[in-house]
């Protein structure tokens, strides 16, 4: 963790379960981590904690009077916000469907899942190899994180990155290039040079 | 009203095991259609995209061509050994392949109708549904192009024995698409191969080829592409399928449909709400919409616009293919195949539905030229009992029907849309449905009465075993509506004591009030 008296602003972004050992929980949170290729239990549960805390938020404004001016305003951000990410359709604008919310809707808006769903890679885990290989662009930019939640605007745009040595236009990759440059030393230097290691 | 004479007239191609006949088109003067042509022998049949040609595969090795307007016979050709023949759009060429087995001999031979002799000639190894035909034209014959390994090469369409113009040099291409109005651009599909994903590519035909792709998308996971350009040739639709389907959800593989526009603005998936395949995807006439049929079923339909928003949502139904209407602003859903026949006809311009019918075991199903038909027909060898033609109005309602022993095909001749007039008569009553509203209900209902609307397909009663009286009595009471009049004895007893129990009490509490 980080020292305490260096850096003021940090919290902790999830949650450790209560029970350690709990049979059903273990099941459930393993099905998830392979379905949506998660590289540990720790990535599930800060999606937990994030959806707690929305789900916190959504059940206290609830409380309030229908037209508190704190109800409305943060109300609609918040719903605005869960429209901007794709985890609820336009049709469900009540916040009653954010308490409806599930750790799966948040899952499902992952670059790593959306990669896969479009089509560019050929499993889960190749589009976590190939996102981290700098090989996806969302819009113009090349985006490097697993976990970056896909807006509903940009979903649309998730493609392979321009300089990406799987394309055409890009530089051929280390390998490719090693092999370039053998095959032509090869053929320029003649039999007698021993291979490059 | 009046453009009706000079337009051009429909006729339609009835192909039959001793032979086809021509008919004249709709509408029929007393219920029968004219013959126009007389039968003739022949194994295949097949119109010009542009009509003005029709070419007659009489037998294993005589082709001959007709003119459309008066169907006389103008050329004939004999190439032994025939597997398959084609014809160029404007019906100038007409491109054949025999079977052969030594690269020496030639075995693409193009031909030019007028004249009979042949003017190219190339060796291809084998056929298959990505290779043929050969040489490929846009839809105004300006520019002609073939695949060979790793390029596409170009012919001078006025002058073949010149030999290839130039090349574009695609290393791996598979399968490749001439945009068809203009023939300015030429889309290629290169597969998957060890790391690097599959990829559609749009290219410029231009003599100073620059080998940059004006667009391309790459993606995994693709076996095929299916390439759908655009009238105006401004945008791409490419749907790629695999069979395998990794997300594991349809045995029958996936689907994913890409659009792609030719100056580069978009270049991306289609954004579609449902999960499932792409069952059709099909461009309007005017080329500045398409329409989407996609989701497991019942599978929704979407209209899109050129710039891939979406206009028209047209709901969710039993439907696997759709068919613009090639005037006016209809269009027609429907589900064949494997699904039972519904169709549904829609104004998208106002977002209405004008009906529904239902055409049982269609294998092909088009609109007239004009607009104003839609035939349906039941063919062999895909069907073998009830062939027929069906023809239906723009709105549903069923124009005329004729059962055949056994039909191989039957289709409109092809006409440009163009020479036809808008179908004002529509347009009109239309407009006289929605004054007649503004002004006075009754009169608009009649009006929208007499507009036929053909009796939907009759839903069989539900079977209720018979001790189920009772059921049904619950389930109406579960459902919320009223109770039939038909109880059991008992409980009309029952009722009979609640009420007179209920009057009584009324009567008790009238008296103590008092």
């Amino acid at each position: 963790m980080v020292h305490v008296s260096f850096y003021r602003n940090y919290g902790k972004t999830f949650k450790k379960p209560r029970r350690p050992y709990e049979k059903e929980r273990l099941d459930a949170e393993l099905r998830l981590v392979g379905s949506f290729g998660l590289r540990c239990k720790r990535e599930l549960w800060r999606v937990q904690y994030a959806l707690s805390r929305i789900r916190n938020a959504a059940r206290d404004l609830l409380t309030l009077d229908e037209k508190d001016p704190r109800r409305i305003f943060e109300g609609q951000a918040l719903l605005r916000r869960m429209f901007r990410y794709g985890l609820l359709e336009a049709t469900q604008n009540k916040l009653d469907y954010v308490l409806a919310l599930t750790v799966e809707s948040f899952l499902e808006r992952r670059l790593q899942t959306v990669v896969f769903k479009a089509g560019l890679a050929k499993s889960i885990h190749h589009a976590r190899v190939l996102i981290k290989q700098r090989h996806i662009r969302v819009g113009r930019q090349i985006v490097n994180i697993p976990s970056f939640l896909v807006r509903v605007d940009a979903q649309n745009h998730v493609g392979v990155s321009l300089t990406s040595s799987l394309t055409q236009t890009g530089r051929p990759g280390r390998v490719k290039r090693k092999a370039q440059k053998a095959a032509a030393k090869k053929s320029a230097g003649g039999a007698d040079e021993d291979d490059e290691d | 009203m009046a453009s009706e004479d000079a337009s051009p007239s429909l006729d339609i191609l009835v192909r039959e095991p001793e032979g086809f006949f021509v008919w004249n088109g709709p509408p029929f003067s007393n219920g029968q259609p004219i013959v126009k042509l007389e039968r003739v022998p022949c194994t295949n049949v097949r119109f010009s995209e542009d009509g003005s040609r029709l070419m007659v595969m009489k037998s294993d090795s005589v082709i001959s061509i007709y003119d459309c307007d008066n169907f006389k016979e103008i050329r004939s050709f004999q190439v032994p050994n025939v597997a398959a023949a084609d014809l160029s759009p404007c019906g100038t060429y007409i491109q054949t392949f025999q079977k052969s087995s030594t690269p020496q001999e030639k075995n693409v031979i193009l031909w030019k109708t007028e004249t009979g002799e042949a003017v190219y000639q190339l060796f291809q190894k084998n056929m298959t549904k990505t290779t043929w035909p050969s040489i490929r034209f846009s839809s105004d014959e300006a520019v002609a192009c073939r695949m060979a390994t790793n390029e596409i090469q170009f012919f001078d369409t006025t002058d073949f024995p010149k030999g290839i113009l130039y090349r574009l040099r695609v290393p791996g291409v598979a399968a490749f698409e001439v945009s068809k109005a203009p023939g300015s651009h030429v889309a290629v599909f290169v597969p998957e191969s060890k790391g690097s994903p599959a990829s559609v590519q749009i290219y410029a035909c231009g003599k100073d080829l620059q080998s940059q792709p004006l667009a391309r998308r790459s993606f995994f996971r693709c076996s095929t592409v299916q390439l759908n350009w655009n009238r105006g040739s401004t945008g791409l639709l490419a749907v790629a399928q695999s069979d395998v389907d990794k997300t594991n959800q349809s045995y029958y593989g996936e689907s994913k449909l890409n659009y792609l526009t030719t100056d580069g603005t978009h270049e991306g998936l289609v954004p579609l709400r449902k999960e499932g395949p792409v069952h059709d995807v099909q461009w309007s006439y005017s080329g500045s919409e398409f329409a989407v049929v996609y989701g497991f079923m019942p599978a929704s339909a979407t209209i899109f616009n050129k710039k891939c928003r979406p206009i028209l949502e047209l709901g969710s139904g039993p439907y696997n293919t759709v068919r613009w209407n090639p005037k006016g602003k209809f269009l027609c859903l429907a589900g064949f195949g494997n699904l039972p026949g519904d169709m549904a006809f829609w104004d998208y311009v106002d977002g209405k539905q004008l009906g529904t019918t239902r055409a049982e075991c269609s294998v092909t199903s088009e609109w007239s030229p004009d607009g104003r038909y839609f035939m349906t027909a039941t063919t062999a060898p895909r069907l073998q009992i009830d062939n027929g033609i069906k023809i239906f109005h723009h709105n549903g309602s069923l124009f005329f029907k004729k059962m055949f022993d056994k039909l191989f095909q039957a289709e409109w001749k092809p006409v440009s849309p163009d020479k036809f007039g808008d179908i004002s008569e529509l347009i009109k009553s239309v407009g006289s449905l929605k004054v007649a509203e503004t002004k006075s209900q009754g009169s608009g209902s009649a009006s929208r009465k007499a507009a036929p609307s053909n009796p939907t397909a009759t839903k069989p009663a539900a079977y209720r075993p018979p001790h189920a009286k009772q059921a049904a009595a619950i389930q109406a009471e579960l459902l919320g509506e009223s109770p039939t009049p038909e109880m059991s004895k008992n409980a009309l007893r029952n009722k009979k004591k609640r009420e007179k129990q209920k009057e009584k009490k009324a009567a008790e509490a009238a008296a103590a009030g008092i």
